[in-house]
């Protein structure tokens, strides 16, 4: 009678497991699609920081319109001079007083109150798009200035 | 028997790397998102600051109805304007700087007569002025100069008031304490203010207006006249001044502007000017 003798095996198999396979391609996914919104994210800091810019802008040259003489207002468009468009690429300001209408509606002034309209637009181009911000206010005779 | 003898640790160094890789992407996405949203919450605080003026601006043209710039994205509503100070209140001015002066009619300003017609006819009247808790060096001293008219014609009276027992010796200024002091004014319930004078106005003209400094300060305190006696209009002061409010409205952000206005103010040279009826030689 012959019994089966054990059988000593040596485990000496090279390779990867179904289960690490998985486990890198999830991992080499989730890479890719993280780095891959990464430049996107940096994109959007960039803006943030173009937009700053615009807005320092154009509050500046708002205050520059108040402390002017409401006579002084000579409606027409006129190009913003400050050294900071050059931080904007492409970057381009214009500063438009419209004197008030009382037929405009809605009317600013309806009464032919002593009134001007002031549009301050700051443009530039982000990854080939036009991006501008544009404020209104108005300025009166005898007024805040 | 299996010899099983598996080494390696290339799954904890991918887990470490991943964490590493997950958090620093993470950060920066956040650092977007938050640099983004920010930037427009601040654009749309821009616009609704400036609609905000632009209410302010109608306002004082006598217009309170809304504005609307749908181009720009901002609009803006005022309240009616409140004029103040009511009966028998105190009227707070907005902080005072060192070479600002606080104006207050005591005299009908309205009135059409040369002088103008009496309005305060009190014999006293408090005045009550600094921030609580300044160092010692920032306490303001007070300077008030009352313009009254009599027989002589227009004559002003001066009154000093300093709580700094240092500078009492060299300025002569009258001395006071300032234990703080909790009033209702024009600005609203619970005003606190530092220091407080009663000024004696017995025995002069017809008051007209009360001119108050602030010295020794770098700093702006708020300043306020308050009547005496409630008596009614005798124990009031006119009404003189305007607070109009503009409300600015840019996407989800607010502004609000309030402006404090007073008519027919003096001009600031007014008490440093010199009067003669004939001409001054030097």
């Amino acid at each position: 009678m012959q019994f089966s003798q054990p059988v000593l095996l040596k485990s000496d198999q090279r390779g990867v497991s179904l289960a690490e396979l998985l486990l890198v391609i999830v991992a080499v996914v989730f890479l890719v699609l993280l780095l891959g919104s990464i430049p996107g994210s940096v994109n959007l800091i960039g803006r943030s920081r173009q937009q700053s810019v615009a807005r320092e802008i154009i509050a500046r040259e708002i205050e520059n319109k108040r402390s002017v003489t409401y006579i002084n207002l000579t409606p027409g468009e006129t190009q913003i001079n400050d050294s900071r468009l050059g931080f904007l690429p492409g970057g381009e300001g214009k500063t438009i007083i419209s004197d008030c209408d009382p037929l405009e509606s809605p009317a600013i002034c309806p009464n032919g109150e002593s009134i001007k309209q002031i549009t301050v637009i700051v443009s530039w181009k982000t990854a080939g798009k036009d991006t501008a911000v544009k404020v209104q206010t108005l300025i009166s005779e005898g007024g805040l200035n | 028997m299996e010899n099983m003898k598996e080494k390696g640790q290339i799954i904890l160094i991918l887990l470490l790397v991943m964490t590493v890789a997950l958090g620093v992407g993470l950060t920066i996405v956040q650092r977007s998102l938050t640099d983004i949203s920010t930037s427009t919450k601040v654009e749309q605080s821009s616009r609704a600051f400036s609609a905000a003026e632009a209410g302010i601006e109608k306002a004082l043209q006598g217009d309170i109805s809304s504005v609307n710039f749908p181009d720009a994205g901002s609009s803006a509503s005022i309240n009616p304007p409140v004029f103040l100070p009511e009966l028998n209140q105190a009227l707070e001015y907005p902080p005072v700087g060192k070479e600002e002066i606080a104006h207050f009619w005591l005299a009908d300003p309205g009135s059409a007569a040369n002088p103008p017609a009496a309005y305060y006819t009190q014999n006293s009247i408090d005045i009550y002025w600094g921030t609580p808790n300044l160092s010692v060096s920032d306490q303001a001293a007070i300077e008030v100069n009352v313009v009254h008219y009599g027989m002589s014609g227009y004559l002003t009276k001066k009154y000093f008031f300093d709580p700094d027992d240092l500078r009492n010796d060299q300025n002569g200024f009258t001395q006071i304490t300032c234990p703080n002091y909790t009033i209702s004014t024009s600005f609203g319930p619970n005003r606190s203010f530092s220091c407080k004078a009663t000024l004696d106005l017995s025995g002069i003209g017809t008051l007209m207006v009360a001119r108050v400094r602030l010295l020794y300060t770098g700093v702006s305190q708020s300043v306020a006249l308050q009547p005496l006696g409630g008596c009614g209009s005798s124990c009031s002061l006119p009404r003189q001044a305007k607070v109009y409010t503009s409300i600015g409205t840019s996407g989800e952000t607010q502004r609000t502007i309030q402006l404090f206005t007073l008519d027919k103010v003096v001009p600031f040279y007014f008490d440093y000017a010199i009067f003669s009826a004939g001409p001054i030689e030097k």
